[in-house]
């Protein structure tokens, strides 16, 4: 709790991690798009 | 600044052998979080300049060159100074002084032998094998028996059971680690030695049982780790002929036994936690929520700080871990059909050179400062008053490397070691994808590991004096 309370104190450092997100969050909506383009390439063959 | 010099003289003490990324960051001309994402684009730019200029897998087969043989002397000679200085250190431990910074065990178990041999390995390659005490020992004792014939030693071992795979060795680094970052009484010489002992004790049981060469690739902790290091080496030795390869060469030949990548992530969380360990989130935030709760169950404070310890120890290895298997869960939405235990399997070797980076980056400047209490130690190994090559008296110079300096080779040195991880995990792509652009795009996963990796590291080495 006291992690959470304090959270102040860390939470701006998080702008180390913020090069991760960007590029996890890139990748995941590449994840998504490739998926829906497989599936719109499947029903058009159907 | 002076008080970053004051921080090394407490902390070069292996009694504290914690927070050691010390270094006045004052200096530096622009913030460190500044430095994390310079890093990340030199990632994102290898890892574009590899899916451009390395269209073919060029690791997958050893690429070696015969360099020379080694005399017959030379093992017999290194065994003896491993079995050597193991008894010097051992002896030391439990005849000298108590106090950690003026006995020669703990300087030389924590700072030469745990931070000087990987760093030795990196460059020559597995040198730990010849010196290995245990393993001297154990193939002296094997020769002793052979020469007199009597068998004492089995000719024919047990066979090892494959599914312990490295796990021995694991189990046997996660405890050193434990020892180092979170027991009470770490630094305490005699301890140091005896424990020493024991693990002397079990290797010679372990190789008794189940060879001398099989144990010392399965369960000696040290031996394995300092291995794996070794095969980032641009030299390997293949029984007594020394052949050069290109560096990271042997990293993909590394067979994927059960314990392996949890060795690997032993490696990087429990240096992650070092580096938490030492800085304020949790020295001001969670530490004393923490062992709060352990002496509200009747430990006392210094019990509850190491049981509290144990907990954030389990915590960064389970974060190590959940990250890479994430990267893993990622790849997989490339396609191929490859299950997440095989992914793990083919790129766990991807982990090698991050962990020595971590490694380096973290203990650089326990090295550079405390490794120089080896000039007096050496001389008064005891810290009973001896002066045995007249160096007694030598003293620690704090100044020897700027704050900043060891910044700047940390930095590197976790550049460096992920741009390695990138190379090592875009070879193996290529061999497991059969297009090259499925293998592209599987490692922008690898890259958002990669990164996050790099701005763990550089996160924990900014926060200590944060």
């Amino acid at each position: 709790m006291t992690f959470i309370a304090h959270a102040g104190h860390w939470y701006v450092q998080l702008i180390f991690a913020s090069p991760v997100f960007v590029l996890g969050a890139a990748m995941a909506v590449d994840a998504v798009r490739s998926r829906r383009k497989k599936r719109r390439s499947e029903r058009g063959e159907e | 600044m002076v008080a970053a010099v004051g921080a090394g003289a407490a902390l070069a003490a292996p009694a504290v052998a914690s927070a050691h990324g010390l270094v006045g960051r004052a200096d530096l001309p622009i913030p460190a979080y500044l430095f994390g994402w310079a890093a990340a684009i030199v990632l994102v730019v290898s890892f574009l300049g590899l899916a451009a200029l390395w269209p073919k897998p060029r690791f997958q087969e050893p690429d070696e060159r015969r360099l020379f043989d080694l005399p017959r002397w030379v093992d017999p000679l290194c065994g003896l100074i491993g079995v050597a200085v193991f008894g010097v250190v051992v002896y030391a431990g439990l005849a000298g002084v108590g106090e950690a910074n003026l006995n020669l065990a703990p300087t030389f178990i924590y700072v030469i032998f745990w931070v000087g041999f990987p760093l030795i390995s990196v460059v020559l390659g597995d040198v730990f094998s010849a010196f290995s005490p245990w393993r001297a020992t154990a193939r002296g004792a094997a020769w002793v028996s052979g020469r007199l014939g009597r068998g004492g030693v089995p000719s024919t071992p047990l066979a090892y059971p494959e599914r312990l795979g490295r796990w021995p060795a694991t189990l046997l680094v996660l405890a050193f680690a434990w020892l180092e970052l979170a027991y009470q009484d770490r630094a305490d010489p005699s301890l140091l030695a005896w424990l020493a002992i024991a693990y002397f004790v079990v290797q010679l049981l372990g190789m008794s049982l189940y060879g001398i060469e099989t144990w010392r690739q399965r369960g000696d902790g040290f031996g394995v780790l300092f291995g794996l290091y070794g095969r980032l080496a641009p030299l390997v030795r293949r029984g007594r002929t020394v052949h050069a390869r290109p560096p990271l060469n042997g990293a993909p030949a590394l067979e994927m036994v059960p314990g392996t990548l949890a060795l690997l992530c032993v490696a990087i969380g429990t240096t992650t936690f070092d580096g938490l360990s030492a800085g304020s989130i949790w020295n001001n935030d969670i530490l004393g929520g923490l062992r709060g709760r352990f002496v509200d169950l009747g430990a006392s404070s210094a019990t509850g700080t190491q049981w509290a310890a144990s907990v954030g120890l389990a915590v960064c290895l389970a974060l190590v871990g959940g990250f890479f298997a994430l990267g893993i869960r990622g790849m997989r939405t490339v396609g191929g059909g490859h299950s997440d235990g095989e992914l793990r399997a083919r790129f766990a070797h991807t982990l090698i050179p991050i962990a020595f980076a971590y490694a380096l980056a973290h203990y650089y400047s326990l090295f550079v400062f405390s490794g120089q209490a080896m000039g007096y130690l050496v001389s008064n190994p005891l810290g009973d008053g001896s002066d045995l090559f007249g160096t007694a008296h030598a003293a620690i110079d704090y100044n020897a490397i700027s704050g900043a300096s060891i910044w700047y080779v940390q930095v590197a040195a976790l550049i460096i070691g992920h741009v390695a991880g990138l190379v090592l995990a875009h070879d193996r792509a290529l061999a497991v994808y059969p297009k090259a652009k499925e293998a592209v795009r599987s490692q922008g996963w690898m890259l958002v590991v990669m990164v996050g990796f790099t701005s763990l590291g550089l996160w924990l080495l900014s926060a200590v004096t944060q």
